[in-house]
């Protein structure tokens, strides 16, 4: 029982704040003194290291191409012309701003964008299509077996992924494994036409990052509060109104998330388009990869890399305002 | 004899021929090879609001999640209203749950909370924002109908969460925990309120707590669960002043216990005999007993009188219908909690007893203190004789 005190005279309290207990440990003092003597507190220092990250491996290529994306092709090498000049104590910037005119001149360019974004929607509801039930099914199996499903999941990005895009080339082509059991049990006569169509990049698409929309998605729902479902069912809620009105616009937040990692990936995806697409699945991926490779026009696959950032951009940036609204909120 | 005529219209589970609301059969649920629930078989009536009392593990929580079927028992029954529960889903059950946790849907306003069941049940519009805004009213909450729970106050959750569970005028009230989230002054306050709604609305609830206060404070009866066990039913008076067993003594309040056994036995009183202090213990009500049975004798620390001075005219040790006890001891230490002090005595054979004492003076100098001797006192009608 705490409620007895110690006779007041037996034990004489001695008082000492752990703040100042702190501060006399060595290291504090040594970093302390340091950090605030140059008016930089160690919070500032454990934010310097990602910025300084992002500023080196992000922001600076940035620039560099869209430093490219202003200047002029050239054979030479680099195949293209410097931005700026300093000649005869002149100063001389050239910004051309032809390679964005020719991107809107020329229809392919327009095409391509339409196309990406497209293909990538559509995929971006295919993949929460197969993810959601799946995240859910893990997010509700006992713990032990949801580590092993979990395991399943992760368990691809153990083999390179060419090799398992050229894995579905052999399932899907005409003497593919799908075509030969089909023939063999006698459902066809002749093989279907799956490969080098957008059913196939769809395909691809789908099974490549389908754990990035699981493994968001998991997150959120294993977080659900039990609770929350069994006072909806309390209150008189179907199984399925449950769903409904409490899981679904509870785990918006890990669709959003799943969705944002797999759509913007998939707009500039090159690899899965090239493989298992025909010459009609038009990706600005590829077109990127035409111009710089076969073309060696190098500012205008800078241009068209920077328009893609910036389609990119805006709805990520809308997406942030609506969740950060939705999260502090006031009434 | 007008007070004992609305006393026993107010106690329904005096009248045999009263037919309970919720009845219990031989329910138990088990979890693998433990038994959370075992055996528990309980009557609870119309409009009583009851209490399931015991400490955390004990049960309480899995029985109350079995009258509102989100478990599923593993044997027994439960009928609620003459009618039987077995196969009839959470969302079907004339019952609803307030959880320790409120479990208020974040993502929908307190208004929208609220009209969540009504919804469900296909109420009309007009009739949900009537119902609404009259249980708003109830709870005392009207200005917060637009906010989301993250902006309530965690009594103001409670409320919401209260409101939630009956504004679809149940048959019965399950609450779980309902005031252990809300601080000491809060708890109070919220206690009066919620017993003054159940009294307006008249609805049964069963209350889960584990704060004994509470349980007292509240309840109409109290059932008190040990181990998975309904180990005493009562009102809360008898359960604290006849409990039936050393749990429920210790549980409820605190209690000194003096281990013995029956050395004489007469009709209107029994004389125990304890190694713990050198006097023979007489205690005037007939108790079923034999002679040598282990007994013990137990006695609140309230029940115990104390004095710097040789107490004079006392009654006789040995009248045996009000028969007065001394011991004699010293104070070990002294616990100061403004209306009352408790004291922890040690008597002259070294046993260690509790004793509290209203502080009726302000004056210091006047109390009782660290290492005085004291002269102790009890009528030994006061105590109860534990058998098991």
């Amino acid at each position: 029982m705490s409620n007895f005190a110690k006779n007041p005279a037996e034990k004489p309290g001695k008082q000492s704040g752990k703040r100042s207990r702190l501060r006399n440990l060595p290291f504090y003092g040594f970093f302390g003194k340091a950090l605030s003597g140059s008016g930089l507190g160690g919070k500032a220092l454990v934010i310097a290291i990602p910025v300084l990250w992002l500023l080196i491996f992000f922001l600076a290529p940035f620039f560099v191409v869209a430093g490219i994306s202003f200047s002029e092709a050239a054979i030479a090498r680099p195949p293209f012309l410097p931005l700026w000049q300093w000649q005869d104590g002149v100063f001389s910037l050239s910004l051309n701003f032809g390679n964005y005119w020719f991107l809107l001149e020329d229809a392919l360019y327009y095409t391509a964008y339409i196309n990406s974004l497209k293909i990538a929607f559509i995929s971006t509801i295919l993949t929460l299509a197969v993810g959601y039930p799946m995240a859910y099914m893990i997010a509700r199996a006992r713990s032990g077996l949801r580590n092993i499903l979990l395991m399943l999941i992760i368990l691809p990005f153990w083999t390179s992924f060419l090799l398992r895009v050229y894995a579905w080339i052999g399932i899907l082509k005409a003497n593919g494994i799908i075509n030969n059991t089909l023939i063999s049990l006698g459902i066809i006569d002749d093989p279907l036409i799956m490969l080098q169509t957008d059913f196939a990049v769809y395909v691809g698409i789908v099974y490549t990052y389908l754990p990035f929309m699981i493994l968001p998605l998991f997150a959120n729902l294993v977080r659900m509060d039990n609770s929350l479902l069994e006072a909806a069912a309390d209150l008189g809620a179907k199984p399925f109104r449950v769903f409904l009105s409490v899981t679904l616009p509870l785990s918006i937040p890990g669709i959003i998330a799943g969705s944002m990692l797999v759509f913007i990936p998939v707009v500039g995806e090159f690899v899965i388009p090239e493989l298992l697409g025909g010459p009609n699945t038009l990706m600005i991926g590829k077109v990127l990869w035409t111009e710089f490779f076969s073309n060696r026009d190098w500012p205008v696959a800078s241009a068209v890399a920077i328009i893609m950032l910036l389609i990119l951009v805006i709805p990520i940036m809308a997406l942030q305002r609506s969740h950060k609204n939705d999260q502090g909120g006031s009434p | 004899m007008k007070e004992t005529a609305i006393a026993a219209d107010t106690r329904p589970w005096l009248k045999a021929q009263e037919k309970p609301f919720i009845r219990l059969k031989n329910l138990t649920k088990n979890f693998g090879d433990f038994s959370a629930v075992n055996n528990v078989s309980l009557d609870i009536y119309r409009s009583e609001l009851f209490c399931l009392l015991g400490g955390s593990g004990c049960g309480k929580t899995t029985l109350l999640r079995m009258l509102c079927g989100l478990e599923t028992p593993s044997s027994g029954s439960i009928e609620i209203d003459g009618q039987d529960m077995a196969g009839i889903a959470s969302h079907e059950r004339p019952t609803n749950i307030m959880f320790q946790s409120y479990a208020l849907f974040p993502h929908m306003n307190v208004e929208k909370n609220i009209a969540y069941g009504l919804h469900r049940d296909r109420v009309g519009r007009a009739e949900i924002s009537y119902r609404v805004n009259d249980i708003l009213k109830l709870v005392q909450l009207e200005e917060f109908a637009k906010r989301k729970p993250s902006q309530l106050s965690g009594g103001q959750k409670q409320r919401v969460a209260l409101a939630r569970a009956l504004v679809k005028n149940p048959k019965v009230l399950l609450l779980d925990e309902p005031l252990a989230a809300l601080d000491k002054k809060l708890r109070e306050e919220t206690q009066f309120e919620l017993v003054k709604i159940q009294e307006t609305l008249g609805v049964t609830f069963v209350v889960v707590t584990h704060d004994q206060e509470e349980a007292m404070s509240i309840s109409t009866r109290i059932g008190v669960m040990n181990g998975g066990k309904l180990v005493q039913i009562g009102e809360p008076r008898q359960i604290y002043e006849y409990p039936n067993s050393r749990f429920v003594a210790g549980f409820i309040g605190s209690v000194n216990i003096f281990e013995g056994k029956i050395i004489e036995e007469q009709k209107d009183f029994i004389k125990i005999g304890s190694p713990e202090v050198d006097i023979e213990i007489l205690v005037p009500h007939g108790v079923s007993c034999t002679i040598n049975q282990p007994v013990a004798f137990a006695i609140r620390p309230e029940k115990i009188h104390m004095s710097r001075n040789k107490p004079e005219n006392l009654e006789n040790h040995k009248n045996p219908k009000k028969p007065i006890h001394r011991l004699n001891g010293v104070v070990e230490e002294v616990g100061y909690l403004g209306n009352i002090s408790i004291y922890k005595i040690i008597l002259e054979g070294g046993k260690e007893i509790r004793v509290t004492r209203p502080n009726l003076s302000r004056v210091e100098g006047s109390d009782i203190s660290w290492d005085d001797e004291v002269y102790l006192w009890f009528d030994g009608g006061s105590g109860i004789v534990l058998v098991s």
